[in-house]
């Protein structure tokens, strides 16, 4: 019942009757007005079948015909998760040096961790719900700007609520369980996805936030740009990762670079936009709605002030 | 409950020590990096392909559905190592010109990309039959016997659980959102996502302060004490699996065409 509910939710043109919808949607049989279906939101655009159309006309010069060569190719191949490098991706060597500064912020992050933990053990279980809340937070579709969905990558908004360090600990932990859970990403590469996902980041994050708070700009500003920042970065450096690992035969480092970047800022720039929106709202609903029980969090302390 | 768990909670190979799993999966993840041509990669995938159903009895449409989102990332992956960007293409390859530089796609490019791409598959099928009949708690036991602190498997432990409880509880807030047609357009759907969040950190944030008192009224003193399956460690079965790994291995780095 909930998933043909979800169906027609999703999907409401595709069914014949109003009624029909409404019955899904509700057991009791409430019958939605009409005008609500009618608003669903226009079918989505095909860049391939854009493609095809703008060939006929004979007018795509070749710069057209690259991008939407390669926004097609990137719409059907880049998944909907936030890009992990997979397990057996990276060369050893290139695993192993994105490693250590991966695990040397992690015993760091550690270390303070342990410390809070033995001053106060409330804050264990603290921590795991913020593990968890990150970990569902990366799950969740969002809708993005191109019309199709992806997922947030919940590194910004756990920067600006947790802190940067927590964030390296629990987002290696989260990234283990997405291996284990969900079999994104893998062990070989678990440094390399911790130093872009849990460290670049959050770390970009959280300075951009706390840079933009300095010079008194208004909190949803700073939110929106550290949120849309931190996962714009996080895929550059994804880029980087890749690109050095492996550059390209004729154009070196660079041209491969400008590769990796190009087929991600297809949807990543998008994607970005959108998770700096959700952001914001998700920000000022806890803000709103949650600083009472949230009291705690630094980045709720001086809500009040914006 | 996410597909892996279901399905590793559920599995025959559950009733193994993980270690017995872990050590021919770590020597299979190993060897997929190792595979010298594309028919080999392709061949250790089918065996752990074999291997995982075997051991999970998952069903292929179950295993193959879970494949899919790693798949993705692969071919994300993959697609920039079967193109080129350089000021001159090369003789044999096909090109498209974006003024001073040209976009190109080269034999040697295709045969890059797929022989990295059936590693990186290959790898992951080894890390997935790991993975589809181990459950996550017996990992966990593995961590702490392997040394890893005390405090971080514990960390680790609870966020596993919390995950569960969260994303339930995130599932229902969304399915009572998309029948009140909250997700009908981007921007309700968006405004709609941002009332999930917030409700989720409230819920986490209730749920943990309600957790604590709940453990320090059953004397919680540090760590959580949780049964694992408890199924001793058999060396000999664990080598088996890894000579026949190795073996296959040998036969597919030796014999497979080019």
């Amino acid at each position: 019942m909930v998933f043909a509910a979800r169906k027609a939710c999703r999907h409401p043109r595709s069914l014949k009757a109003p009624a029909q919808v409404a019955r899904h949607l509700h057991p009791s049989g409430v019958v939605l007005p009409p005008r609500v279906l009618k608003n669903s939101p226009p079918p989505r655009r095909n860049l391939t079948a854009r493609a095809k159309v703008a060939g006929k006309g004979g007018i795509v010069t070749h710069h057209k015909k690259a991008a939407v060569i390669l926004a097609a190719l990137a719409a059907g191949a880049v998944p909907a998760y936030s890009m992990h490098i997979m397990e057996g991706f990276l060369p050893p060597a290139w695993a192993a040096i994105w490693a250590l500064p991966s695990i040397a912020l992690f015993l760091f992050g550690a270390s303070r961790i342990a410390a809070i933990m033995r001053e106060n053990p409330k804050a264990k279980l603290l921590l795991a719900m913020a593990g968890a809340f990150c970990f569902v937070l990366s799950a969740l579709k969002i809708p993005s700007v191109t019309g199709s969905c992806s997922h947030p990558t919940g590194v910004g908004l756990g920067a600006i609520l947790f802190g940067p360090l927590p964030m390296v600990v629990l987002g290696a932990i989260v990234l283990v369980f997405q291996a284990l859970l969900l079999a994104h990403g893998g062990f070989t590469t678990l440094g390399a996805n911790v130093f872009s996902m849990a460290i670049v980041g959050p770390f970009v994050s959280y300075g951009v936030y706390k840079g933009l708070k300095i010079l008194k700009v208004k909190t949803p500003v700073a939110v929106f740009l550290a949120a849309a920042l931190g996962d714009l970065l996080t895929y550059v450096a994804t880029s980087l990762q890749l690109a050095a690992a492996y550059p390209d035969p004729s154009g070196g480092f660079g041209a491969s670079f400008i590769k990796f970047g190009s087929i991600f800022a297809l949807t990543q720039i998008p994607l970005a936009i959108s998770e700096g929106l959700l952001t914001v709202l998700a920000f000022n609903f806890i803000a709103d709605k949650a600083a009472d029980e949230l009291a705690g969090l630094p980045a709720l302390e001086k809500v009040g002030s914006r | 409950m996410f597909a892996v768990d279901r399905v590793a909670l559920a599995s025959p190979g559950a009733r193994f020590h993980p270690a017995e799993k872990a050590l021919p999966a770590l020597a299979g993840i190993g060897l997929s990096l190792a595979a010298p041509r594309p028919a080999a990669a392709l061949g250790l995938f089918l065996f752990f392909l074999a291997g995982g159903l075997a051991l999970s009895r998952a069903g292929l449409r179950v295993y193959l559905e879970i494949l899919a989102a790693p798949a993705a990332f692969i071919v994300a992956g993959a697609l920039g190592l079967a193109v080129g960007l350089a000021s001159e293409a090369p003789v044999d390859a096909r090109a498209l010109h974006l003024g001073a530089i040209v976009l190109y796609a080269s034999k040697e490019g295709y045969a890059r990309a797929l022989l990295l791409g059936l590693r990186a598959l290959a790898a992951s099928g080894a890390l997935l039959a790991l993975m589809l009949s181990t459950p996550a708690n017996d990992l966990f036991r593995l961590a702490r016997s392997l040394g890893v602190p005390a405090f971080l498997v514990e960390l680790a432990s609870l966020t596993y659980r919390y995950i569960a409880l969260l994303a339930e509880t995130a599932e229902r807030i969304r399915t009572a959102q998309e029948c009140r047609l909250g997700y009908q357009n981007a921007r309700r759907g968006r405004r709609s996502l941002a009332l999930l969040v917030a409700a989720s950190a409230r819920i986490a944030w209730i749920r943990s302060e309600a957790a604590w008192d709940a453990l320090r009224s059953r004397g919680y003193e540090g760590s959580l004490a949780v049964r694992g399956r408890g199924a001793p460690f058999k060396p000999a079965r664990a080598l088996a699996y890894t000579s026949v790994l190795g073996t296959v291995a040998a036969i597919l780095f030796l014999g497979a065409p080019a």
